[in-house]
């Protein structure tokens, strides 16, 4: 067993001195040349090391407490609900959810709107090909990464604390998420935007702003647009569950229907934001078409 | 008047590009700048309008010393300063005539730029120079379904849309059949007679140079070996810019 640890432990040293040796090439002619230090190393490791933690949280968590046999035996208890809803539908409950299924679609709407505008100026600052040396992008992309952190439901969840229950709620939150992904998409496309003519323009005498507005933007104009368009089908469907934690819309009344096992009444809302949730994602696929 | 005076370009990974040159450019010359390529030849012009800094000594052109240049007034010595580059940098996704445009930004008000509103002058002033390199008829199709050499022509376009009073041209025609090279080479040489502009161009291929400048700057290794009249170079002179006999490589019509 002495052995076998001293034989791993020496294994590791050679590797990693090895791998610092890499460091410095040294030619038959007596040149040298450096390479630079690399994580691919430190990422490996911490990649295989998030692997395992995981595997063994799945294991124990799945199988010892929750029990795969509960699990198994439950499955159809899902069906019932299902049957309950197909035979029980209530068909007079759909102007109960016209009002709340407006909610959802203003919800969306207004939050990948707002929430898309104010990505615009930040995914600039986070653009380091376009902010030069500057140690902004760095600072602007670690906040955002927080921003990333937390799920939408969450954000719904803290605001209908903050704000109360209801849409104010719903909305925000779907600002923060839109404004989180949209600025992560948009600064990696404009950092992989061909800089070529945004360097001739600003050569011509124009300010950064004149040259991104006029060599960048139309490079990225139509991925911005479908991305938008992408994020509202996402946000429309998260919407119906933000009423799950009350902040508006449809979900809050789904919620209490479920809670009084009124399958029928569930039922008439699934269909209705089903339809809703089909044309919207019609009328992006086309547009989103058009745009490519 | 560019007016170089020992100067010197070391980059910040210590490579040494330009060392000690000095040299006087006269308004209305068309000056060739030949040598290898890493020569410093990319370097001695990018350092004409500031996008790249003079390490020591100074560049004076037009009165302006150069290398204190800084914000508005870099922005407005740029405006009478065009560059034209081997790589094109048009913006493919749109039409001839917004590339073209685009030179005549940083003139507008903020707003009809954000929007991308250009009034009738402007637009009269991009179409004026898509006539004048003879490509009027792409005005309207997108600018990547252009060959190379229209493609230049545009990008020359966009530079005499900013009304400059130099142009600076990094290996305009590197990337070109020799044909087109050509023709790009005598759009240079009109615009040098007929607008009476300085332009400065580097390039690899000496038959091109001997044949369209009035006067040569060779390079070798950050110095300048050569400053004179196209007309006076020997083939030991080419030796000594290139610091070997001349090959295939450096000559674009090989039969010449």
């Amino acid at each position: 067993m002495k052995t076998l640890c001293s034989k791993i432990s020496n294994y590791i040293k050679t590797l990693v001195k090895r791998n610092y040796n890499y460091r410095t090439t040294i030619m038959k002619d007596g040149s040298s040349i450096t390479r630079p230090f690399s994580y691919s190393m430190m990422t490996m490791v911490l990649t295989l090391g998030i692997i395992i933690f995981f595997w063994h949280l799945i294991i124990t968590k799945f199988f010892n407490e929750f029990g795969a046999r509960n699990f198994f035996q439950n499955i159809p208890n899902f069906f019932t609900i299902i049957k309950q809803m197909v035979t029980d539908v209530n068909w007079s409950y759909f102007s109960n959810v016209l009002g709340p299924m407006a909610d959802t679609i203003r919800i969306a709407v207004i939050g990948t709107l707002v929430g898309s505008l104010i990505a615009i100026p930040v995914a600039i600052l986070a653009s380091q090909n376009i902010m030069g040396k500057s140690k902004i992008p760095g600072v602007v992309k670690f906040f955002l990464s927080i921003i990333r952190t937390l799920p939408l439901l969450v954000y719904a969840y803290i605001f209908s604390y903050i704000f109360g229950y209801g849409p104010y709620a719903g909305v925000l939150a779907t600002i923060i998420f839109t404004f989180g992904i949209i600025t992560k998409m948009m600064y990696e496309i404009i950092e992989t935007t061909d800089m070529g003519p945004f360097i001739a323009i600003e050569a011509t005498g124009a300010t950064k702003i004149q040259a991104f507005r006029a060599a960048v933007v139309p490079q990225i104009m139509g991925r911005f647009y479908s991305i938008v368009l992408y994020i509202f089908e996402i946000n429309l469907r998260a919407s119906a569950i933000l009423g799950f934690v009350n902040a508006g819309g449809i979900g809050m009344i789904m919620n209490d229907q479920m809670a009084l096992r009124a399958y029928g009444d569930v039922a008439v809302m699934v269909l209705g934001l089903l339809f809703v949730i089909i044309v919207v994602q019609n009328i992006s696929q086309y547009l989103r078409g058009r745009l490519s | 008047m560019i007016e170089f005076k020992n100067v010197g370009k070391t980059y910040p990974n210590g490579v040494v590009a330009l060392k000690n040159v000095s040299l006087k450019i006269e308004p209305g010359q068309f000056v060739a700048i030949i040598g290898l390529s890493g020569a410093g030849k990319s370097t001695l012009i990018r350092l004409v309008n500031k996008m790249e800094d003079v390490t020591v000594g100074s560049l004076f052109v037009e009165g302006l010393n150069i290398p204190t240049l800084k914000g508005k007034a870099l922005r407005q010595y740029r405006r009478r300063v065009g560059m034209v580059f081997q790589s094109f940098n048009l913006i493919n996704r749109t039409t001839v005539i917004n590339n073209v445009l685009a030179a005549r930004v940083p003139d507008m008000n903020p707003i009809s730029s954000t929007l991308g509103f250009f009034s009738k002058e402007d637009k009269l002033i991009a179409l004026e120079a898509l006539n004048k390199v003879g490509i009027l008829e792409k005005a309207y199709i997108r600018a990547d379904q252009l060959s190379g050499g229209q493609q230049q022509r545009v990008a020359l376009a966009r530079t005499l849309a900013q009304n400059p009073s130099i142009i600076l041209a990094d290996e305009p025609v590197a990337s070109l059949d020799p044909i087109t090279a050509n023709q790009i080479m005598s759009d240079f040489e009109r615009i040098n007679k007929e607008e009476n502009i300085t332009i400065l161009v580097n390039m690899h291929h000496v038959d091109l140079a001997l044949k369209y400048a009035s006067r040569v700057i060779g390079i070798n290794e950050g110095e300048i070996v050569y400053d004179g009249n196209t007309t006076d170079i020997t083939e030991n002179i080419l030796k000594t810019i290139y610091g070997r006999e001349l090959t295939d490589e450096d000559i674009m019509f090989k039969d010449k």
